[in-house]
């Protein structure tokens, strides 16, 4: 198994009547909530937590990308992969991922992920994803070709690093005359990709057919990752693929004190504003971006959605985060990763409003006495 | 096949193949052709409005554009000018050279368009509430439907705005049988009108080669798309000419389809 740090960078000063008075976090969300000054210490702050990953033994660290709200403040992933690429030697970075259809040309994901991947000696992981629902409305990025957007600008990304340049690419929604990017990715062919999905066949036999790893969309019930994981892994069966278990990752947050008293009394506060506020607006379904269908399974599940939870024992029965002493903690997380089949756990440490503190006594606990058992029970070391 | 509407008239809707696009054309009465291009919203079953136009001596065609009820083939339309060249074939599958065209909202734009593209098939150009040279005030597919049909209708109690009204997003849906055909028009609307919000930028320039007479239908009390662009549409397009429904939200085919209906009818007899 390989444990990941995955942070969000949330904005953790919403006002206290944000509930009342504003619809969303996304998009709309006015940004003169937004301080340069506290951005500042908040940056670094958040980078710290995540540079502390390797030397408390973690395989690795994600990154994302998400525009235009207070979820997330992480609109140029790669700019953060960038400065962890230099400020740290071992671990892998994940960055999950670069938002395809965003970019244009998808040229300029081969280039800057191809610069991670050089300046880090090859321990880029590339996240290749649609985008969120909100990110159409922030990018004005016609929702109903977003699929199809991904996928050319997937091959486009992959043919730039696997086909000698340059090259003529004749697509539908790019045209470039001379794709010969420069840097070429030190990992070859190339990085190893990741590709998240919400649950969908097509997606699924993508991954599954080049062998590319698949992580379920977060903040649902356990219930969900489990049944989407077994579909994955029939889907694939189907097409002939075995799946092993590096093949796919469980994004769930985490946090760990000295006894389960402690950890709830210390987090439940901050998990709550992360599902009541920052989850807030998330799953905003521009036109087109999921079938009609698609969007009606979307609603009949939204009641297991995380932020309609309201009582802890939603969140424990759930598994929508995995929060006690580290033998609870570890017990949960062996009992889960078993069940799912997920080999890469991709811990959110530092959740919605936690502070600083807590997040580093959170991480610590997990690298000395949860990690460790991990290992021992799934197999794997420290990089 | 009826959307979330109801038919004024049974109307057996014939499926017509537009250069391998299936497209649903629902078309009746007899004399010079009208050919209806329906809003965003997706009226594409048989309306009051058609009824009355049909029932004296117009032969009138009502289509629905692609990914809308029973017309397929969306993945080949990516904005506008596709769905015009759509529309133009359209007309070639049916055989008619030439026809007095209506057109609602985006599909008031679509009419303008086709106008321009192909001025020597248009006799007559009703533009009503229509989109294209300038966006709507709202993003329609952002607002709570309660705020869409705040804007949209001019009478709350219609049963389009009840309907919306009702929609919460969060705790109430509509079922199944509203939801889809709703989600299939969001989807088909979006195709053609996302980016740039259900504008053409180059469109105003194109405009002064529509040939057409050309009138100009605003709802008094719409307030989706703002009258100016209607009298934009007149200071544009030579001749043409403004009449207001009063008291009438965007859709007055939906809203007051027998007033819409008798300004048609003296304007393509004038």
């Amino acid at each position: 198994m390989r444990a990941f740090m995955f942070h969000l960078m949330p904005w953790p000063h919403l006002p206290g009547d944000f509930e009342q008075k504003y619809d969303s976090a996304w998009v709309w969300f006015p940004n003169s909530f937004y301080d340069p000054v506290e951005g500042h210490h908040l940056y670094n702050r958040y980078l710290d937590e995540l540079e502390l990953a390797e030397p408390l033994g973690f395989d690795g660290v994600c990154v994302n990308e998400h525009h235009q709200n207070a979820y997330g403040l992480m609109p140029s992933p790669n700019l953060f992969a960038a400065t962890l690429a230099r400020r740290t030697s071992k671990i892998k970075i994940a960055v999950v991922g670069n938002a395809l259809p965003l970019y244009n040309p998808p040229t300029r994901v081969a280039e800057e992920y191809a610069i991670i991947d050089v300046i880090s000696g090859g321990r880029l992981i590339a996240g290749m994803v649609v985008g969120g629902g909100p990110e159409y409305y922030s990018f004005s990025i016609n929702p109903t070709q977003a699929r199809e957007r991904f996928r050319e600008a997937l091959d486009l990304v992959i043919a730039a690093w696997t086909r000698d340049g340059p090259f003529d690419w004749s697509g539908k929604h790019f045209n470039i005359r001379y794709v010969n990017p420069w840097p070429r990715p030190i990992q070859q062919p190339h990085p190893p990709i990741w590709i998240p999905g919400v649950g969908s066949v097509e997606t699924m036999e993508l991954v599954a057919e080049r062998g590319y790893s698949y992580m379920g969309i977060p903040y649902f019930h356990i219930d969900t990752f489990q049944r989407n994981y077994d579909l994955f892994r029939d889907t694939a069966e189907k097409m002939g693929k075995e799946v092993d278990p590096m093949q796919l990752g469980w994004l769930v947050p985490i946090y760990v004190a000295d006894t389960d008293e402690e950890a709830r009394r210390e987090y439940e506060q901050h998990l709550w504003y992360f599902a009541h506020k920052l989850l807030k607006g998330i799953t905003i379904t521009p036109p087109g971006y999921t079938s009609a269908r698609s969007y009606t399974r979307i609603i009949e599940n939204a009641p297991t959605f995380m932020r309609y939870q309201e009582t802890w024992d939603q969140i424990e029965e759930g598994a929508y985060a995995i929060v006690g002493s580290p033998e609870t903690v570890r017990d949960k997380l062996i009992d889960h990763m078993g069940k799912l089949g997920a080999g890469n756990l991709l811990g959110i440490f530092q959740l919605g409003s936690l502070p600083h503190d807590l997040t580093v006594k959170n991480m610590t606990l997990f690298g000395e006495k949860v990690l460790p058992a991990l290992r021992a029970h799934f197999g794997g070391e420290a990089p | 096949m009826n959307g979330i509407g109801t038919a004024a008239a049974e109307v057996a809707p014939e499926i017509v193949d537009v250069r391998g696009r299936p497209t649903q054309v629902l078309r009746k009465g007899s004399g010079d052709p009208v050919l209806y291009l329906h809003s965003a919203t997706g009226e594409t079953w048989w309306t009051d409005f058609d009824e009355s136009l049909s029932n004296d001596h117009f032969d009138v065609i009502h289509p629905a554009h692609p990914g809308y009820e029973g017309s397929q083939g969306l993945a080949e339309i990516e904005d506008v000018h596709d769905l015009a060249f759509h529309t133009l074939d359209l007309l070639d599958a049916l055989g008619v050279e030439r026809t007095a065209v209506v057109g609602s909202s985006m599909g008031g734009w679509l009419a303008a368009e086709l106008a321009v593209y192909a001025p020597e098939r248009v006799t007559k150009l009703v533009l009503v509430d229509a989109a294209g040279i300038g966006s709507p005030s709202v993003d329609m597919w952002a607002v709570k439907p309660p705020e869409l049909a705040d804007v949209l209708f001019g009478d709350q109690e219609h049963w389009l705005a009840q309907l919306l009204q009702a929609i919460d997003l969060e705790t109430a849906m509509p079922p199944a049988e509203i939801l889809m055909p709703l989600l299939q028009s969001m989807e088909a609307g979006a195709r053609i009108g996302w980016n740039p919000y259900m504008q053409d930028p180059r469109l105003a320039g194109r405009l002064h080669r529509v040939r057409a007479p050309t009138l100009v239908v605003w709802g008094e009390r719409d307030g989706f798309i703002p009258r100016a662009q209607g009298e934009r549409y007149v200071e544009l397009i030579a001749g043409a000419r403004l009449e207001v429904i009063g008291g009438c939200g965007h859709l007055p085919v939906l809203e007051r389809p027998d007033a819409l209906a008798t300004l048609v009818r003296t304007f393509l007899r004038g």
